[in-house]
Formats: structure tokens, C-alpha cells, sequence
């Protein structure tokens, strides 16, 4: 059974978030041989979806962790224009594991595709006594990400044909989380509008109240799709998720002398604080022409901050990689590079070494693919692709980016012509590998005109000349099927 | 590197044993067997005095007798490091291989149309007389399926495997009852796998060790012995799961925590299987050759730098598809 979902029931809605990214839902159900549905954020290029969790326990925490981590990557791609997420959720009233027939990673997968969304993130939930385990996975659908995933070699910011490898993985199992409700839920969340807070979590409940725009809220639990608020004279009420932002929990900095405010509309710097660790966010705005703003949680007293300064925490570490993916596919890569790295700071200590590996890559990678890479971000890229190759030494992909790492950091092809060998050493047949050996084979044909501009650029030794020949009569290879 | 295997019960010599070294760090395999005297000498070649220790593991194979899974050595000078061994027969002496009619007529009942099931023989755990609840065979068998599958499918997230049809999942079954078989009996293990045209048949004991805290573990030892194909690169293998929490036993749960050596053994089995259907198609078939390369090579990239044991199963695996495949 290869097709296996369908789309039930019609559309909820479509918001714009502050100030790109896009946001869209669908109710989704499992029923297989039904026809899928009318594709959401039909005109947004790079799009992702977070499939509802399993919640084989009956929790409910596996609608409300698809809801929050849905809103934390939209928070944390933000800044990315022609971006956006779709939720993927089973009707309110109805579980996800007793819609689910069979296979709920093919089932991710094919609702991804009916809807172009280029990857999933899915998962399952368990919860014993006060402790939450979340098992989350990434997949990667390559038909749609075709070229945009990919290192490659630019001289005066021109892409330089055949020096080009894709990044290859396609799918990350991520480490298991351990959490808590408290951790999870418990946040400032940002009323978008005048939106009402009720007394239960549903909308025919009694409105309590009606909230300002861009009021911060109290968050203390979840249920399904609602925010449970502890408001300032103390009740217990409930607000529905799309109705409002949801930033970090908390941030994380190393900075000196940073400007505070008391206010992000006024420019007038309250005073200057050095940032060592991690912080509470308290509040959050985006203001035209100003950016995002963090009001934190500081020893001296609440302040705010501008966004860019701190780096965002989020619930599970894959929300950071998913941000890096989306950055790399919009060409965004310095921060790109951001969230890679806080991915590796947040995952680091944790038992998944083909993850990490794919992480310093896609680092790696970043750093070389800036509009105008400085020295360091060339050292970045090189030390990166080096811990990947100790992490997972018989992937030849690794050896790949390297050759293209090493070429752009020193102009010249004699040590990427080593990375190269141990590529092909390791798999002759790799077809990465293969098409690197072509473009090194031409640009050492001097009667080949495609390359001229490239040898202006990119010494070749005469030893070089003598290595791609050596290379050529060792791993010639058969074609493969496509 | 010198060394004698013997035979454990007998101590008698144990000739053409094959002992595989690996040179960790080194991406080094040298392989040597052993002679009339079960003696051994793999050579390794060292261009320079070793001025710090190199680490070497040995691992030791027979047909008809236990696999001995490795043995670490860490030294500046091999010439002085005799490993002795004793290997433990498998077939016991005088034990029959030969199935009775009734237990052919079982057999032929459950077997495999697809060749893609694996088949476990009841586990013996050793339990101790005031232990809780003995092994559900049920719950352990779906357990071991689960581990197995979700290893396998992890691997399709290597980009050229999403140009393949995934390969279908292995099922895991178990033998049917009124068979009378010693794990150890690797001959008839092998004839029932043959009538059940099985993947690779699994037995294993294991035990339960009480802490001083009260916390149980089980540690459990399986024999995974794959159906031997024309080109079978590996045949008997180990696989041990190390203190395991008792409590997980009779739990879905028990699958998370099972050893990734389930979904490495069975993907060589279905490789080789695959490999051995691809060779002997009347036009051999390219493309699934082509898949199964990209299978092995999907492990292969995933591998760290000191699980050379796997790495040279896969990389025996790879030149044996290339064989077929390179001109």
C-alpha cells in the first residue's frame, strides 16, 4: 500500500505571520484511495509540514506538541521570505492513532507530497508519570528539493558548472527527548489581535475576556489546539494557537555590552548588559522596519532586546535543524550557518553521530556558500567537514564536500584531489564522486573552453594533471540507472 | 600475529579456521587460516618501528562451530602476541540432522513463499526460581521484528537509495512447536531453514542477572545463522544484547532497546539474498543489483570508525556486487 492518505475534511484557515513566513493547516485524515486534497501555501516556494504526533497513551499531547512545534518553526523562520508550514492534524475530536491504518512514516510522507511541502517533521509521544519522551523524525522529499540542497563551487559569486555535490541524506532520526508538560507549555505566548480568551478550550465557550494586540500571555499548559493561560488577576482561561505568537521559552547568549530598552518603539538605550548563558522570554514584538524584539528575563530587570542578538531555544533540536534546512533552501545562509550551529550546541551531548555528521555538512557547507566568505568562514567549513569525516568515515559524501570545501579555501585542486581519491577509494560508483572526477577531468583539458574562466582562478599543479589521470583509468565506471 | 584456536570440549587443533584481523584506525582486514596444528600467522605490514600502540581485533569463524566474536589487542610489538582460542562445537556429537516426516509436514506449513522471513526458535532464559513472569516468546518475537524494521528503514534516508523501490520488510516468525532442535544443531538449523526457505533462522539463550538494587537485567546471546547462498560472504553470526531491563521484556518497548547488530545481520542476509536472485536471472538484473549496492553502501556510510567488524562484512558484500556489476 504505497498511497495512504487522503484529505477528509475541508481547509481551516490561512494566516500570514510577521513578517514572512506562512503558516497553513490542513485536517488530514489516513483513509487510503481517497483523493488528496487542494495543496495549502500553493504559492510559497520552500514549504515544510509537521504531521500530528502519534499519542499511542492517548495523552493528547500529540495534537498539542504538533501545534506548539509547528508555531516554534514558524518563529524561528520568521525572517525567511517565500517560506512557510502547513500542520498536518487529524480532526478535532478524532485521535491520529485510531485514524492510522498502517505505516504513519510512508503516511507523513505522502501528505507532505500532496501537499509540496519539500519535508516532515512527525513523531510519537509518550508520556510516564511527569515525564514526556518524544521520538521526531525528518524527512526530506529530494524530488521536490532537487538542486536546492546542494555545495557549490562559486568564483566571483558565479556557480561553477560540475563542482557541485548534493547533500545526501534524506532522512534524520533524531535522539529521543526527554521533557515535561512545564517545559514544554509553559511560555509567553503574544495575542496576534483582539482575540477572545475563553473559559474552555473550545470555540463555543464563554468569553472571559478579550485580548489587546501584541499582549504577552502566561501560558501554563496545553490542550489539543489550546493555549492554557493563567491570566493577571489569577483565573484559568483558554486561547486558541493561531491566534497567537509563540516565541522561545528561552534564549541563549555570549555577548558583550548588549543595548537595552524599555520599550522596542523607543530608541533610547535604558541601559547596556553582558549576556552569559541562557534567559527566559518574557515578551516579544516584530516592529515595521525594527525587526523582532525579546523583552528577557534579566538578573537586573526585565529589558528588551533586538532578536538577532540571542540565539532562540526551542523544544526539541530539531526545530533548530529544520530552520537550517529552510534557511539553506531560501540561499540564506549565513543564517543558515546560525542554526546548524545551534543545532550541534543543543545535540552535541546526545547519542546521534549520523545526525551530527549531516549537521557539521550542512554547517560546513553554509560557511562556504556565504555571498563573500571571509578566511575563517573557509577555516569554519574545513573544521566542519572534518569532524563529519570522523563522525561517519565511510560515507563518501563527506569526502565529496570536502574535495569543493577544500578547492574554494585554497583556489587550488591538489588537496581536494586527495579528498576526491578517498571518495572513490571508499565507493568507486558513487555518482557524486563520478560527476566530481568528470568536472576535474575537464578542467584539466585545456582545449575544453567551458572551464576557461575556472583555470583563471584555480591552479593546477602538474602533479594534479597526472593524479586526475590516474584516477580516470582507476575508478572508470558503468552507468547507473536514474 | 601468531596464534593456536582449539576445540573447547576436546582442546583437539582446529584446522582452516578463519581468522579475520582488523587494524583499527587503519581501514586495514588481513585474513589467514589455521593448519593441521590449528596454529595461525596473519602478517601485517609495518613500514616503521610503531612508536605508540596500535590497536588490532581479531574475530575467529568455522562452519560448525560458535563464531567467536572478537578479541581486542592494543601493542607496540605483535611478533610476541599469542591469541589462544577455544572455539565450542556447535553440533553436539552424535545429535541428528535429519528431520522427521512429521516435522517436514510442519515446517512446509509456515514456510516462506517470498524467502524474506527471518524464523526463531524458542529462546532459552534462565531465570531464576523466584523470578517474575517468564519470557513471552509472542512479545519478544514483534520486539525483535520492530527493531529489525525500523533499523532497515532508517537507512533510506541515503539519498541514492530514493531512487529504488524500498526492499520489503522482513517478517519474523517463529518455528513451529514439536520441532526438536538444539540451537546448537547448526546442520539441522540449516535443513529446517532450507524446507522453510527462510532468510536466516535465529536462536539464543539468555540470562537474568539481579543487581544488588534490586534492578534486573537480561543478557541475552543469539545465533543468527543466515541460509547459506551460492557467494554467502558471512553465514553465523552473534549478536548480544547486554543488559537489557527486565521490565522491558513482554514490552513493545523492548525494541528500542535491542542492539543494532539485528538490523545490520538481516540486512545482510536480504542482501545476499537479493544479490544471489539478481546473478542468477536469465539476463541478469541490473537494476536490482544496483539497489541492493546502494543498500549496503547506506549501512556503510552510517558506520563509525570503530566498527570494522561491520564495515568488512560490507565492504565483502560491495566487491561481490561489483563482480557482477563492473565490466
Amino acid at each position: 500500500m504505497r498511497s495512504l492518505v487522503a484529505v477528509l475534511f475541508s481547509f481551516i484557515s490561512l494566516a500570514l505571520l510577521a513578517p514572512w513566513s506562512w503558516a497553513g493547516d490542513v485536517i488530514v485524515g489516513f483513509a487510503p484511495g481517497k483523493a488528496p486534497g487542494a495543496e495549502r501555501l500553493a504559492n510559497v516556494e520552500v514549504k515544510g509540514l509537521v504531521a500530528e504526533f502519534l499519542d499511542p497513551g492517548d495523552t493528547g499531547l500529540g495534537k498539542s506538541l504538533a501545534f506548539l512545534l509547528w508555531r516554534e518553526i514558524l518563529t524561528a523562520i520568521s525572517d525567511q521570505a517565500g517560506a512557510g508550514v502547513i500542520l498536518a492534524h487529524s480532526p478535532d475530536q478524532r485521535r491520529l492513532t485510531d485514524m492510522l491504518q498502517s505505516d504513519y512514516h510512508r503516511a507523513a510522507v505522502e501528505i507532505a507530497r500532496s501537499q509540496k511541502a519539500r519535508l516532515v517533521l512527525w513523531g510519537a509521544v509518550n508520556q510516564a508519570q511527569d515525564k514526556i519522551y518524544v521520538q521526531n523524525f525528518l524527512t526530506l522529499l529530494p524530488e521536490l528539493i532537487q538542486d536546492d540542497l546542494r555545495l557549490t563551487l562559486k568564483i566571483m559569486e558565479r556557480p561553477e558548472k560540475g563542482f557541485s555535490v548534493e547533500i545526501t541524506r534524506t532522512r534524520y532520526n533524531f535522539a529521543v527527548v526527554e521533557t515535561s508538560r512545564p517545559q514544554l507549555f509553559e511560555r509567553a505566548i503574544i495575542a496576534r489581535g483582539a482575540t477572545p480568551v475563553r473559559e474552555r478550550p473550545h470555540g463555543e465557550s464563554r468569553e472571559v475576556k478579550r485580548t489587546a494586540a501584541g499582549e504577552a500571555l502566561q501560558s501554563v499548559d496545553m490542550e489539543g489546539a489550546w493555549f492554557k493561560v493563567r491570566l493577571k488577576d489569577g483565573r484559568i482561561a483558554w486561547i486558541e494557537n493561531s491566534q497567537v505568537e509563540v516565541p522561545p521559552r528561552f534564549v541563549y547568549a555570549e555577548r558583550s555590552k548588549v543595548s537595552l530598552r524599555n520599550t522596542p518603539e523607543t530608541p533610547a538605550v535604558s541601559g547596556k548588559v553582558n549576556l552569559r548563558g541562557t534567559y527566559r522570554v518574557l515578551d516579544s514584538r516584530y516592529i515595521a522596519g525594527k525587526g523582532s524584539w525579546y523583552r528577557l528575563d534579566l538578573p537586573g530587570g526585565p529589558g528588551w532586546i533586538e532578536a538577532y542578538l540571542v540565539e532562540p531555544q526551542f523544544s526539541l533540536p530539531a526545530v533548530q535543524f529544520t530552520a537550517g534546512l529552510f534557511r539553506y533552501q531560501c540561499r540564506k545562509f549565513e543564517e543558515a550557518q546560525k542554526a546548524f550551529a545551534a543545532y550541534l550546541r543543543q545535540a552535541a551531548d546526545s547519542n546521534e553521530r549520523v545526525n551530527l555528521a549531516a549537521a557539521y555538512q550542512m554547517y560546513g557547507a553554509s560557511s562556504i556558500m556565504l555571498k563573500r566568505p571571509e578566511p575563517e568562514d573557509f577555516s569554519r567549513g574545513l573544521a566542519a567537514m572534518g569532524k563529519a569525516s570522523v563522525l561517519t568515515p565511510f560515507d563518501p559524501a563527506v569526502y565529496n564536500l570536502r574535495a569543493l570545501t577544500r578547492m574554494a579555501a585554497t583556489q587550488k585542486t591538489t588537496d581536494a584531489l586527495l579528498d576526491l581519491e578517498k571518495a572513490l577509494e571508499l565507493d568507486r560508483l558513487n555518482s557524486q564522486s563520478q560527476s566530481l572526477l568528470a568536472a576535474f577531468s575537464a578542467l584539466a583539458d585545456p582545449s575544453n573552453r567551458e572551464f576557461a574562466f575556472t583555470r583563471e582562478w584555480i591552479r593546477m599543479m602538474p602533479q594534479d594533471l597526472g593524479k586526475i589521470s590516474a584516477l580516470q583509468a582507476q575508478y572508470r565506471a558503468p552507468s547507473q540507472p536514474r | 600475529m601468531v596464534g593456536k584456536v582449539t576445540a573447547g570440549v576436546s582442546g583437539a587443533p582446529v584446522r582452516d579456521v578463519r581468522v579475520d584481523v582488523f587494524i583499527l584506525n587503519a581501514s586495514k582486514l588481513n585474513a589467514a587460516l589455521t593448519d593441521v596444528q590449528g596454529q595461525y600467522e596473519a602478517k601485517m605490514e609495518v613500514t616503521k618501528p610503531l612508536d605508540k600502540p596500535v590497536s588490532v581485533e581479531l574475530r575467529f569463524f568455522k562452519e560448525g562451530f560458535e563464531p567467536y566474536p572478537h578479541v581486542s589487542i592494543q601493542s607496540c610489538d605483535f611478533r610476541s602476541s599469542a591469541c589462544q582460542i577455544s572455539l565450542i562445537q556447535l553440533t553436539p556429537s552424535g545429535g541428528s540432522a535429519a528431520l522427521t516426516e512429521d516435522e517436514r509436514a510442519k515446517l512446509e506449513a509456515v514456510k516462506s513463499t517470498e524467502g524474506s522471513s527471518l524464523f526463531m526458535l524458542p529462546y532459552q532464559v534462565v531465570l531464576p526460581a523466584a523470578s517474575a513472569s517468564p519470557i513471552n516468546m509472542k512479545a519478544l518475537t514483534d520486539s525483535l521484528q520492530i527493531a529489525i524494521i525500523t533499523q532497515i528503514q532508517s537507512l533510506e534516508g541515503d539519498r541514492e537509495l530514493s531512487r529504488f523501490e524500498p526492499l520489503e520488510p522482513v517478517s519474523l516468525m517463529a518455528v513451529p512447536p514439536g520441532i526438536d532442535v538444539d540451537g546448537a544443531n547448526v546442520e539441522k538449523i540449516k535443513i529446517m531453514g532450507h524446507h522453510l526457505n527462510a532468510l536466516a533462522v535465529i536462536s539464543g539463550n539468555g540470562e537474568l542477572i539481579r543487581k544488588s538494587n534490586a534492578s534486573e537485567t537480561i543478557d541475552m546471546r543469539s545465533r543468527f545463522l543466515i541460509m547459506p547462498t551460492k557467494d554467502t560472504v558471512v553465514r553465523q553470526l552473534v549478536v548480544e544484547d547486554r543488559e537489557v531491563p527486565a521490565t522491558l521484556f513482554n514490552s513493545l518497548k523492548l525494541a528500542e532497546n535491542l542492539s543494532p547488530q539485528w538490523g545490520h545481520h538481516t540486512l545482510l542476509a536480504l542482501c545476499q539474498r537479493e544479490l544471489e536472485k539478481a546473478k542468477t536471472k536469465q539476463v541478469k538484473d541490473r537494476d536490482a543489483l544496483w539497489r541492493v549496492r546502494a543498500y549496503v553502501n547506506a549501512q556503510l556510510h552510517r558506520a563509525s570508525g570503530d566498527e570494522k567488524l561491520k564495515v568488512g562484512d560490507l565492504q565483502r558484500l560491495l566487491q561481490q556486487i561489483d563482480k557482477e556489476l563492473l565490466p
